[in-house]
């Protein structure tokens, strides 16, 4: 779909500014239902570049060597592409401190109809509680635009990656 | 010996080739051997030195390239990493940076556990894999004249391009404590940071 015939989504109006905002200037991306809105705004966003990846955690790797190298990136993916990403963040992007924010679409929670969803979708909050990252899946848009500022300035003035989760019911 | 007569491509050749051949090359070595061989003979070089990432020495290399279009990216991949990041190959055959240069010293061993044999002992063709993805180059080079003479096509016409270099595994010997990988970053970023994009 070209730009001119979509609506922007609430999610992407919210999320895409604050990300520019921070001089995010790269995404990789495994496709995710719940946030195509966002990576279908970044594919055509003038100054960006959205590299599809064939794994999320070769995307995480993407984006540090990219970040290692002066520039910026976002990671998006579905919360079962997540379960892939352990080795990515805990050898890589943590010991050598690198930033990159995680928006992961979450299947998994309520109304979830595949049970091949649910451990993993579940074990998003608890896997980044684990490794130290901060994490939030915010239960509105409201709340989603007053944390995400603070979850982006973590990320890039502590170097670690941060975690936002995204609920089906940001997804419309 | 090699097919064609000549020596065997050995982690001194290959590293003193790239060296000779490549001005100013970004380095990013894979964990374990690479790190260890290119830490001990040249310690100073531009590199993103890892101790961890398996899997994703390529995929790293990819997003230096794709941040700094006005360096040459030289990956010092391994057979057993590469293998378990074949989907990254796919994703730089689709991207085919023409500043990534995708070595890969191939040992068919696991050279950090002991020298288990890799897939590449059985015959697979990591050259093949890449040219299936879309390389414009993908080539192997048995022996160090090759080896070279692969590095120059590359200068000459920079094309993304995978170069294959079977070497028999020994161990490099201990690794040299090298900096924390926060230090490595840091340096590699100052590096990279130097001189600003056009
Ligand atoms: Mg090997």
């Amino acid at each position: 779909m070209s730009s001119d015939q979509r609506t922007v989504s609430r999610l992407s109006s919210t999320l895409v500014p604050e990300l520019a905002r921070f001089q995010v200037e790269l995404g990789a991306y495994v496709p995710d239902h719940l946030i195509s809105g966002v990576t279908d705004e970044l594919r055509d966003r003038p100054g960006f570049q959205l590299v599809a990846a064939a794994r999320e955690d070769e995307g995480l790797a993407i984006l540090a060597g990219a970040y290692t190298a002066g520039t910026r990136g976002v990671m998006l993916m579905q919360s079962s592409g997540f379960g892939l990403c352990l080795n990515a963040i805990a050898s890589l992007l943590l010991p050598y401190q690198i930033p990159v924010p995680m928006i992961v679409g979450l299947r998994g929670g309520i109304g979830e109809f595949n049970v091949a969803q649910l451990a993993g979708g579940q074990s998003v909050a608890p896997v980044c509680a684990s490794l130290g990252i901060p994490y939030a899946a915010p239960a509105s848009f409201e709340i989603l635009s007053a944390i995400l500022p603070g979850m982006l300035k973590t990320c890039f003035s502590t170097g670690r990656p941060v975690c936002v989760g995204i609920q089906r019911s940001l997804a419309a | 010996m090699s097919e064609r007569g000549e020596e065997t491509n050995t982690y001194g050749s290959l590293l003193a080739a790239v060296v000779d051949e490549i001005a100013d090359p970004l380095l990013v070595p894979n964990l374990g051997t690479n790190t260890a061989a290119l830490m001990a003979r040249y310690p100073t070089l531009p590199a993103l030195h890892l101790w961890g990432g398996m899997g994703l020495t390529h995929s790293l290399g990819l997003g230096v390239a794709l941040a700094r279009p006005e360096r040459t990216v030289v990956v010092l991949d391994g057979d057993g990493s590469l293998l378990m990041g074949l989907g990254g190959v796919a994703t730089i055959g689709v991207l085919r940076p023409p500043n990534l240069l995708h070595v890969v010293l191939d040992n068919a061993a696991w050279g950090n556990t002991g020298g288990q044999p890799t897939h590449t002992a059985s015959g697979v063709r990591l050259e093949d894999v890449a040219a299936a993805c879309a390389y414009p180059v993908a080539v192997r080079a048995g022996g160090p004249a090759e080896f070279v003479e692969a590095l120059r096509r590359y200068v000459a016409e920079p094309r993304c391009t995978m170069v294959v270099a079977p070497l028999p595994y020994g161990d490099p010997g201990p690794a040299p404590r090298g900096p924390e990988p926060v230090l490595i970053k840091r340096d590699f970023l100052a590096e990279c940071l130097r001189n600003p994009r056009a």
